[in-house]
């Protein structure tokens, strides 16, 4: 919970950046057919 | 519960460009749009929805590397997400690297491995290739 609480300020200290976010993912999945 | 299942609730998430399952390779390739806010719980959260389970994921990922209670992160402010920086020792990627882009804007590629969703530890990403890309 610490390390939450440490990250969301952490967050609100970095400036925002255009285009900064996920842009593509490969996600492994494991299940039924 | 199938692939179009998965297919359709993926690409219902405002943001995603494209989706593609194969249930042969057991994977989901997500491409998403610029300026998209979408983060890897939401799309974890459709594919389990689905009766999948989420197991490791390769991304690509721009953001800022930020020094997070003596740990590298990278920050995405944006989307409120943070990842743990690793690095994979099979890579060219090393932890030196990844100090000389603090404060800086770059795009990361790794892997971010299977993560419990009452997890209160950031995600971590073992990067594996950097590159600063001021401009898109």
């Amino acid at each position: 919970m610490k390390r939450t609480a440490l990250t969301l300020a952490m967050l609100w200290l970095v400036p925002g950046v255009a285009g900064a976010q996920l842009q593509e993912i490969r996600q492994t999945i494991f299940g039924m057919d | 519960m199938c692939a179009h299942a998965v297919r359709v609730a993926v690409k219902k998430i405002d943001g995603i460009d494209s989706v593609q399952v194969s249930l042969n390779r057991g994977v989901v390739v997500i491409r998403l749009k610029p300026e998209n806010r979408v983060t890897l719980e939401q799309l974890r959260e459709a594919i389990r929805r689905n009766g999948f389970t989420p197991k490791e994921a390769d991304v690509r990922a721009r953001g800022t590397v930020v020094q997070d209670s003596g740990h590298l992160a990278l920050a995405l402010p944006g989307i409120g997400a943070a990842f743990r920086l690793t690095v994979d020792s099979q890579a060219p990627a090393t932890i030196g690297e990844l100090e000389r882009v603090r404060g800086q804007v770059v795009t990361l590629e790794g892997r971010v491995r299977e993560t419990a969703r009452w997890a209160t530890a950031l995600p971590s990403l073992e990067a594996h290739a950097i590159s600063k890309d001021a401009a898109r």
